[in-house]
């Protein structure tokens, strides 16, 4: 086992990296360069950029929202490194089985996805205390949203992975793309024939509010609201029954996909 | 004898260590921008966070300056065979805090949830919040981590030998205690306003470290990995809070530890008490394994 991190930890330092650069990236140096005005760079000014980016938390979201795109794929990379069948027939030659391989490779997606949060805390840290310092703003702070990411990009993961295992990452995007569409289609399908709840309407009334932007008025949480809340209540929960449940799948699918990889 | 000499040697240097790193900023900083300013605020968090570090940081120099090494550092997960104790850490102090909730508010409180349904529009987004605050806890267990590397990572360690498990429970309680001492002086955890300020605040904080780091150093042992000390710490800071929110009704926050707190803790008392037999028998059959051996 520490052998076979150790393997990830050589194999994926670039990965580590990165993931620990991403949100110095997509935080801070990203929204700064659109704030400043390269027309007229003598008037730059760190606290009115500050101030800016404080002003437009929407945008900050973005930025969150970007970062998780990018670990997306940086989390294939992981699976990508040893998608050869010689290595699969080797890792299930050794000591614990091709499990321990699969073990290892969950535990470290699960400390990449935890390093990424570490490191947009950190760099939010930073943010907060150099707003403070050039003028003297307290931002406002987006570790409750850095947790929902990190709770959702866990449970992405736990379904993207034992499509990377049976089908290779290649294929396996593909798969789960398809899948993806198809749940999609049969959701259109439910709600265009389907038994619809009563509160149905009054949910897409709310929808339709948030979209135009009438939401922002309104001085009750709308329908729309109160389900988001309760559903990002039982993420975390499904998020880790998810991530444990897709690690049985992935044991259990992990020679069946190495018969299939193409080196 | 020489062990004995030894552990207690590394122990002294590691205590200094840990209160010397934690305290001489904490006391800088109550003086200079205030505890409000740099615990209470997000401008600061940058240099609280190492601050709360003290621990971790002592135990890595200790092992550094007398030269013992960096083996036995509890970093593995462990995983295997020990989910049970990960889940248990995960939602332990919750359940309790919410029993012990309930148990107050029972007795010296009212069920009246009009305030909270104001406060947050609709018991949908309510409940939403309370089962996110808990359930994403162990997240921040990062918070924690620092604190749990130190004191059950190494203290404790070094401490059984010397003072055996009771022994290690109480003093080891103790100094955790006394460790938070500058933000118990500046109103953490019970305020400035009550008797004794800021005596019997140092003793409320030693009484509950000494009970929680109880159920702290159970999971240590029984993994080998501090982990799920850490995640139960975080659970405790940030996922018990919102099992208070939701129970504590009509009971009114005093500074101090007023009667309702006191029933509040009931349950993580009796859970201690439950708790320090089991580590007792741990440890006496962890001895006779050794002498087995």
């Amino acid at each position: 086992m520490n052998g076979l991190l150790y393997k990830e930890f050589r194999q994926n330092r670039g990965v580590l990296i990165t993931i620990a650069a991403v949100p110095l990236l997509s935080l801070i140096l990203l929204p700064m360069f659109g704030f400043i005005d390269f027309g007229n760079l003598s008037a730059f000014s760190f606290a009115r950029v500050w101030t800016d980016i404080n002003d437009v938390p929407l945008l900050r979201m973005l930025m969150v929202l970007l970062g998780a795109f990018v670990i997306g794929f940086i989390v294939s990379l992981i699976f990508n490194a040893d998608e050869s069948k010689k290595w699969c027939y080797f890792a299930a030659s050794l000591p614990g089985s091709a499990e321990k391989v699969i073990y290892t490779k969950y535990v470290f997606t699960f400390m990449v996805l935890g390093l990424f949060f570490l490191s947009q805390t950190f760099w939010e840290m930073v943010l907060q205390h150099t707003c403070y310092g050039a003028c003297k703003i307290e931002t406002s702070s987006l570790i409750y949203v850095f947790t929902v990411d990190f709770f959702v990009q866990l449970l992405f993961r736990a379904v993207e992975i034992p499509f990377f295992v049976r089908f290779g990452v290649k294929r396996g995007s593909s798969a789960r793309l398809i899948a993806f569409f198809a749940l999609i289609f049969l959701f259109m399908v439910w709600v265009l024939f389907g038994p619809l709840p009563d509160s149905f309407d009054e949910l897409l009334d709310s929808l339709a509010a948030l979209m135009l932007g009438a939401a922002e008025e309104q001085t009750q949480p709308n329908k729309l609201m109160e389900y988001g809340y309760l559903v990002l209540g039982f993420l975390p929960y499904a998020a880790v029954i998810a991530y444990v449940i897709s690690y049985k799948i992935s044991c259990k699918l992990y020679l069946k996909g190495a018969e299939q990889y193409e080196k | 004898m020489k062990n004995n000499a030894q552990n207690a040697k590394r122990l002294v240097i590691f205590l200094l260590l840990a209160f010397g790193i934690s305290w001489i900023p904490e006391i800088i900083l109550n003086h200079t921008v205030g505890y409000h300013e740099y615990f209470e605020t997000t401008h600061y968090a940058l240099f609280t966070l190492p601050i709360t570090y003290g621990p971790a940081l002592a135990n890595l120099l200790t092992r550094l300056i007398t030269k013992e090494g960096f083996h036995d550092m509890k970093l593995h997960l462990r995983l295997k065979g020990n989910v049970k104790y990960y889940l248990m850490a995960w939602l332990l102090i919750p359940a309790l805090t919410a029993l012990g909730c309930t148990l107050a508010t029972s007795l010296y409180g009212k069920w009246d949830f009009a305030a909270l349904k104001a406060l947050y529009g609709s018991p949908k987004l309510l409940a939403g919040t309370v089962l996110f605050g808990i359930g994403a806890a162990p997240v921040l267990a990062f918070n924690t981590f620092g604190e749990e590397f130190g004191w059950r990572g190494y203290m404790n360690d070094k401490m059984k030998p010397l003072l055996g498990t009771t022994g290690t429970i109480v003093v080891g309680g103790i100094l955790w205690g006394l460790w938070h001492a500058p933000l118990t002086v500046e109103g953490h955890n019970f305020g400035k306003d009550y008797p004794g300020y800021p005596y019997t605040g140092f003793l409320y904080m030693a009484i509950l470290c000494t009970l929680l780091g109880v159920l702290l150093m159970y999971v240590t042992e029984k993994t080998g990995s501090i982990y799920p000390a850490a995640i139960m710490h975080a659970s405790l800071n940030f996922g018990a809070p919102y099992a208070r929110l939701l129970l504590t009704q009509g009971i009114e926050e005093q500074p101090g530890f007023t009667k309702e707190q006191f029933f509040e803790y009931i349950p993580i008392i009796l859970c201690a008490a439950v708790f320090t037999v089991l580590l007792l028998m741990l440890m006496k059959k962890q001895r006779s394994a050794d002498a087995k051996a």
